[in-house]
């Protein structure tokens, strides 16, 4: 199994973000998350690629339980763990190539990793990555003079350049037009497809989760409300796990902070 | 397409590094640093006896009534000086601010005999600036005598000088529209700038002439060691007469001091948001300066204050010399400064760097609270301090000044370094650990990246002031400039004293001229990329 829930729960501070989640994902299969803003969808994506650590209940992943490993064991799972967050987590003035190439340092060594800033040492295969999600041209340019979408697809580069054996995604096409997500829904289902890697997507639209994956886990307060294949998802389903959402934007985007000169520096 | 292009950054990189390399590679020469001696057994035994020496710090009731007398000096000073530095630099900047230019704001033709004017001024104010608070103390004191009131004239004109320039920029800088529409409506300048421009700079102006008074204290303490009174002057008799637990003591009173002022600044900064606090810091700011005039003035009657000395001794500075052995005597001193202030802050990344890490909480919060502890004491101290201190472990000359520039910048850019990292986006690091990368590594390809550039930036900013400070650590006996200037007014060859200020001031206004190419450049090029 790649990845199960055993009545997992998640306590942060004095909240309970989840509770009694129970799901078993086989090796190779893919299923997209549903549900409403703050259902807890990312959390439990969180859970999975153990940044968290379940409160209550199990969590194994790829077949080990993360909590008991050594540190070295540890590190040697999440290499196999690909995560896509909502924004890519990019450091503003690094450049693609690296931004990308950190895909794999999981599985690289610590000096060989350092020396690859100074000089990139797989340039030709981050090329040909960015090729996959139309950004070839991009290679060597900084990520801050990326538009919000096109960073987005450099974070997908870097998971499809690490290749993990479970791929995490957490409403990765939020930021992209619709004709760009669902290209991109496409390719990393077809990614994950080829390498038989198994998939777990968060999606705020329930059209894509229903056109490209085989089974839909809706979650609403922290809980599991339903766990089914795509021809049991009805309306009325739809509708039960989306009523009473209002539409809050969250307005939190990446803060830039300014280079700038202060004059504290002198005396 | 497809067989990727070489990495565009390769070159540049490669020859920035080379370049950085050959610029440091004689430093090393020239200023005969060698960190290896630290480690000499013979150094470190009289370092080890001088250190042990500080404890325990000196608290005989005789000693430590001294101490308080001469901290109250220092802080009357500081808060004189910059009084002075005020009633300088108010009238300066209101004359040559282009805020309040006619021609400026309508468009009207300038005059040229105004504009010449105000150029003179200007260049006064970079002879005022350009001369380091403690050469015209040394000035005063060799002219006028011992006391205190030298080391407040310099604290006047030297900060005159700085508060009329940063004054006439923060006029400059405010919006326009207001003073335009008064202008075309014909006000004076008077009327235009009392109307228009001072009630929105106003909370920049005090904000940053309470960060000068911060400023003046420190300067103020280390006075003493061209005879200007205050503390500096018993940290002075301590260390030469090798008495660690008064030296220990002094640094005590002296941190604390510091400790004390920037919890004042803070304070007034946050009254000034408060029309109440705004109130109270004005009378505050009209009553400290007059309670020190009070404090300091029956020791300047009884010195007294030869100013026909002073006349003549201005006089006998001219002409400069300009004999070619001089000359060359000048090019040697100003390259060892340079090499000082190159050599230095770079010593200074390296260790700011080392220190960011902990201080910023990334290993532990006992880590974190040495760390912070040690910054504060390297910050703290002054480099002209510390130059003294260095003076002890490796002797008089060059070495000393890179040994002191090192400690003291270290303190400054750990803590910004710190700050950064502590500023800096979680998210990408946090994310490479989900990935599997080790601490290292997250941290380089995570973190780096993000406060790298601002590091740069940084020690830039902080390496041009070193030159400024590397040119004066020779007052106490570390090398360049300094010590010669030191030299040359001990032995009373005022020509040649004046041929260094003359060096000292060019230097100071081609690194002026410089970095603000460079920054506008910088400023450019940000520019570009948003």
């Amino acid at each position: 199994m790649s990845l199960t829930f055993d009545q997992a729960g998640l306590r942060l501070g004095e909240a309970q973000i989840l509770s009694d989640i129970s799901l078993t994902l086989a090796d190779g299969e893919q299923a997209a998350l549903i549900g409403p803003s703050g259902a807890g969808k990312s959390s439990l994506l969180l859970l999975a690629n153990t940044v968290y650590h379940p409160s209550q209940g199990a969590v194994s992943v790829l077949g080990r339980d993360p909590w008991q490993c050594s540190r070295r064991e540890l590190q040697r799972l999440q290499a196999d763990i690909g995560t896509v967050y909502q924004a890519a987590p990019l450091p503003a003035r690094q450049r693609v190539v690296n931004a990308v190439a950190a895909g794999r340092l999981g599985r690289q060594g610590t000096l060989a990793s350092l020396l690859a800033l100074l000089r990139p040492n797989d340039a030709a295969g981050i090329s040909r990555t960015l090729q996959r999600v139309d950004l070839a041209d991009k290679l060597w340019a900084r990520c801050d003079q990326l538009s919000g979408g096109q960073r987005q697809r450099v974070g997908i580069a870097r998971v499809l350049y690490q290749a993990p054996r479970l791929l995490l995604a957490d409403e990765p096409v939020s930021a992209l037009d619709p004709r760009l997500a669902e290209e991109t829904v496409k390719r990393l289902v077809d990614d994950a497809r080829t390498r038989r890697a198994t998939l777990l997507m968060s999606l705020h639209s329930v059209d894509l989760a229903l056109a490209y994956f085989p089974r839909i886990i809706g979650l609403r307060g922290g809980r599991i409300a339903f766990d089914l294949p795509r021809a049991e998802v009805n309306a009325e389903l739809i509708e039960a796990l989306y009523a009473g959402e209002t539409l809050a934007e969250d307005g939190s985007g990446p803060t830039e902070v300014e280079a700038g000169f202060p004059r504290g520096v002198r005396c | 397409m497809l067989n990727h292009p070489s990495d565009p950054a390769l070159l540049p990189r490669l020859l920035w590094s080379g370049l950085l390399l050959l610029l440091l590679a004689p430093t090393l020469p020239l200023t005969g640093f060698n960190p290896l001696a630290l480690f000499d057994g013979a150094t470190l035994k009289t370092l080890a006896g001088f250190v042990a020496g500080f404890l325990p710090p000196a608290s005989d009731a005789i000693f430590l009534g001294e101490v308080i007398r001469s901290t109250v000096t220092t802080l009357a000073v500081a808060t004189a000086g910059l009084a002075l530095a005020m009633l300088v630099g108010m009238p300066l900047a209101f004359a040559t601010t282009r805020a309040l230019d006619r021609h400026a704001l309508t468009g009207a033709s300038a005059s040229r005999w105004a504009e010449a004017g105000k150029s003179l001024l200007r260049g006064l104010m970079v002879l005022l600036r350009g001369v380091p608070e403690i050469v015209w103390a040394l000035l005063f004191v060799r002219a006028a005598g011992l006391g205190s009131l030298p080391a407040v004239l310099a604290l006047g004109l030297a900060y005159g000088g700085m508060l009329g320039k940063v004054y006439a920029e923060i006029l400059e800088s405010q919006p326009r529209g207001m003073a335009r529409a008064l202008r075309a409506a014909g006000a004076g300048r008077w009327q235009v700038c009392g109307y228009a421009l001072l009630p929105q700079a106003l909370p920049e102006l005090v904000s940053y002439t309470v960060y000068r008074w911060e400023c003046a204290i420190r300067a103020s303490a280390v006075m003493g060691f061209v005879g200007a009174g205050g503390i500096g002057q018993l940290l002075d008799t301590s260390i030469k007469m090798m008495n660690g637990g008064e030296v220990s003591t002094l640094l005590l009173v002296f941190l604390l001091m510091v400790l004390a002022t920037e919890g004042i600044s803070r304070l007034s900064r946050r009254l000034l948001e408060s029309r109440r606090g705004g109130a109270t810091l004005a009378a505050a700011g009209m009553l400290v300066p007059l309670a020190s005039l009070a404090w300091l003035l029956p020791a300047w009657r009884e010195a007294g204050f030869d100013s026909g000395s002073l006349l003549r001794f201005a006089g006998e500075f001219l002409p400069p010399d300009a004999s070619p052995a001089l000359l060359a005597d000048i090019g040697r001193g100003a390259l060892e400064t340079l090499a000082m202030a190159l050599l230095g802050t770079a010593l200074a990344f390296a260790g700011a760097a080392l220190l960011a890490l902990p201080a910023s909480g990334r290993v532990g919060r006992v880590l974190k609270g040495l760390a912070r502890l040690l910054l504060n004491l390297l910050r703290g101290i002054p480099d002209l301090l510390w130059a003294a201190l260095a003076v002890l472990a490796v002797g008089l000359g060059p070495a000393a000044g890179v040994l002191a520039l090192a400690l003291h910048t270290s303190g400054v850019l750990g803590r910004l370094f710190a700050e950064t990292l502590e500023n800096a986006p979680p998210a990408p690091e946090q994310a490479l650990r989900a990935l599997g990368a080790g601490r290292l590594r997250a941290f380089c390809y995570g973190l780096l990246p993000e406060v790298w550039a601002q590091w740069l930036a940084y020690a830039l900013y902080r390496g041009e002031n070193n030159i400024r400070a590397a040119a004066v650590l020779g007052i106490v006996g570390a090398g360049g400039l300094g010590q010669q200037l030191y030299l040359a007014l001990s032995l009373f060859q005022l020509p040649t004293a004046a041929s260094l200020i003359l060096a000292m001031l060019l230097l100071s206004w081609l690194l002026e001229q410089l970095s603000r190419l460079l920054r506008q450049r910088l400023e450019a090029a940000v520019g570009q990329m948003a």
